[in-house]
């Protein structure tokens, strides 16, 4: 029976956890040789992104895609660290801003497939559709 | 309107303008082609869910698979590309009903297609429903009067009763169904007819059809025109029960007309393969079945304890030469409570409409006929029959006995009296009156030829002069001996005073 990623990354994740850095090693290089032999080597790139999930879910770590017209300043990062902390109840949160012109202002939050559209550009448009009713 | 009447009107609805900013679930389009989006994300999405996508076109769920969704775009799709933003609305899908809608022309969605006005309504009823109970229903007993002698006479439809139209193309399938609709004129039947794939000229010919004829003031059209998507098409049926389903929940009785229901299966058969659903026999797909059966199920008649409402159905059916034993026809005829057959070649004959008496059938409508109709058309049929037997020997002429020749010359009088123009519906006691005098033999010394003329001018007779003797027949509603013999005097009156 072939193995899907998902129960890849799982094995994976239990096989490292609570291991020092040199255990660590050993394992991986017999993982990635397991995959060669099992021939599903092309798997590696999704096991990896499995795996980053899951381990990050276990850790209770959030990434978000924040999106703002002109780069964050440190108080606002903070800000937006808090926010998300509260509300998802992580221990971590990793932003990754970027800058888009087209949202005209305001701040754009993605988390996963969650969206927090506070962009002037989503409110320009539901003042279009509410004056066109 | 002046320029700054216009400017203070927007800046006023500007004030009140208030955005709120919500997280929303959302996914993104890995795949779009056909009128179906492959989606990724919308983790908590529902099956048969809104969803909406870019410039307010919508889809529903159908498929939720590991890491990915299927849904069908109800809209163009040409402007969705790979990578968009869906995002999940939470609802179920469904359509506005109410009173607002009758006498308009929308969409399946409930969006207006004329040029009234845009649809205001409160009310939304999901478009997938499961059908009425065992406990919430009870046996028809009224009649659906559809005005056509042929129909009324042998194959009656009681209000929730499903009664399937079924023949070739061309030979007046819809125009049975726009009589009953034409009929039903100052009546407490509400009718929604749901034109799926159907062209859009035909369904503009028959929206003025009915309106020129004051038939629009009761009627909801529901069109899924042959350029929308498929999608529509797949859903019109449903979204029209639903407009259906509201007035039966109020209590009142509605006639729904879904022409047709091959057009819906090959629109979901499309929809299936896109989908990558096995195909079945004819490759439509497994649930093909269930798809028409849970649609004709929700036709019901509610009791009494559940508001007395009704949903009539009149699915119709076109087969492809004849051949009602093909997969669609075949699971239709099962699901409904009889079908109305309709034949190619007596309708080149001239027997407008061309209705096959013997194939045709009525399961459950006798016991909403009236009494006084049940009784003088119980010997149509049958005379009916005796003259398709011997239809064959009438060649002979001179050749045959005395009660041979009796009973070819009553079968001929009988296939004319049946014939009917279009748009010409007929009231009750007006049928009585002429199947009446029809089966007692009072026709058999009218010659064939000079019949019709002489039916007209017998119903303008009965309507003038002898109006009481109709009273009393809808009255009544039975062939009481008082009844009868008002009856024969009429007939023998007219008779008498009559030259062609």
């Amino acid at each position: 029976m072939k193995l899907k990623e998902a129960q890849y990354a799982k094995t994976l994740y239990e096989v490292t956890k609570d291991k020092d850095q040199k255990e660590i090693d050993i394992v991986v290089s017999g993982f990635f040789k397991l995959l060669v032999k099992n021939g599903q080597f092309n798997l590696a790139k999704k096991i990896i992104a499995k795996f980053e999930s899951f381990w990050n879910e276990k850790k209770g770590i959030i990434e978000v895609e924040v999106i703002t017209r002109a780069e964050m300043g440190k108080e606002n990062l903070v800000r937006v660290e808090e926010y998300i902390k509260g509300k998802y109840e992580a221990k971590e949160v990793l932003i990754n801003n970027k800058v888009d012109e087209k949202i005209k202002g305001g701040i754009i939050i993605k988390v996963e497939d969650e969206i927090l559209d506070g962009s002037v550009a989503n409110q320009l448009k539901m003042l279009k559709n509410n004056l066109s009713k | 309107m002046s320029k700054d009447y216009i400017i203070e009107q927007l800046k006023k609805q500007i004030e009140n303008f208030e955005t709120t900013v919500e997280s929303e679930k959302v996914g993104a389009v890995i795949e779009v082609g056909d009128g179906i989006a492959k989606i990724s994300g919308l983790s908590d999405v529902m099956s048969s869910e809104m969803l909406e996508f870019s410039e307010g076109i919508y889809g529903v769920v159908l498929n939720l698979e590991e890491g990915q969704i299927g849904a069908m775009i109800l809209g163009d799709c040409s402007g969705i590309k790979e990578g968009d933003i869906v995002k999940s609305t939470g609802k179920i899908l469904s359509v506005p009903v109410g009173e607002s809608l009758i006498g308009r022309v929308v969409s399946p969605l409930g969006e207006a297609l004329d040029d009234k006005g845009e649809i205001q309504s409160e009310k939304f009823y999901p478009v997938e429903k499961i059908a009425p109970g065992v406990i919430t229903r009870k046996s028809v007993s009224v009649p659906v009067q559809t005005g056509i002698k042929a129909i009324d006479g042998m194959i009656p439809i009681g209000r929730g009763q499903r009664e399937l139209i079924i023949g070739d193309r061309q030979v007046g399938k819809t125009a049975i169904a726009i009589d009953t609709i034409i009929n039903q004129k100052g009546k407490d039947l509400i009718c929604i007819y749901v034109a799926i794939g159907q062209k859009e000229s035909k369904v503009a010919r028959i929206v003025a059809e009915l309106e020129k004829r004051g038939a629009m003031d009761h009627t909801i059209v529901v069109v899924a025109g042959a350029s929308d998507p498929a999608a529509l098409s797949y859903i019109a049926p449903f979204a029209g029960c639903a407009m259906g389903e509201y007035f039966m929940d109020q209590g009142k009785d509605v006639l729904i007309i879904y022409d047709d229901l091959s057009k819906h299966a090959w629109a979901y058969r499309q929809t299936s393969l896109i989908l990558k659903r096995p195909p079945g026999r004819e490759a439509y797909p497994g649930d093909i079945f269930y798809l028409h059966s849970r649609l004709l199920e929700r036709s019901a008649r509610l009791s009494d304890d559940f508001g007395g409402g009704s949903i009539t159905a009149l699915p119709i059916i076109e087969t492809q030469a004849g051949d009602v034993s093909a997969y669609i026809p075949t699971n239709v005829i099962s699901i409904t409570d009889g079908q109305i057959y309709l034949e190619k070649d007596s309708f080149y004959k001239g027997i407008r409409p061309a209705i096959n008496a013997g194939l045709s059938v009525s399961r459950v409508g006798s016991s909403a006929q009236i009494k006084a109709m049940k009784k003088v058309a119980g010997k149509l049929r049958l005379d009916l029959a005796q003259y398709r037997e011997l239809e064959g020997f009438a060649q002979f002429g001179s050749d045959l006995d005395e009660k041979t020749r009796a009973q070819i010359e009553r079968g001929k009088r009988t296939v004319e009296v049946l014939k009917q123009d279009q748009y010409d519906p007929m009231s009750v006691e007006n049928q009585v009156a002429i199947v009446y005098a029809l089966t007692n033999g009072f026709l058999d010394d009218v010659p064939v030829e000079k019949l019709k003329t002489w039916e007209v001018d017998f119903h303008k007779f009965m309507k003038s002069s002898e109006k009481d003797t109709l009273d009393l027949i809808l009255e009544k509603k039975e062939l009481t001996e008082e009844v009868v013999e008002k009856l024969e005097k009429s007939i023998k009156e007219f008779k008498e005073t009559y030259q062609s």
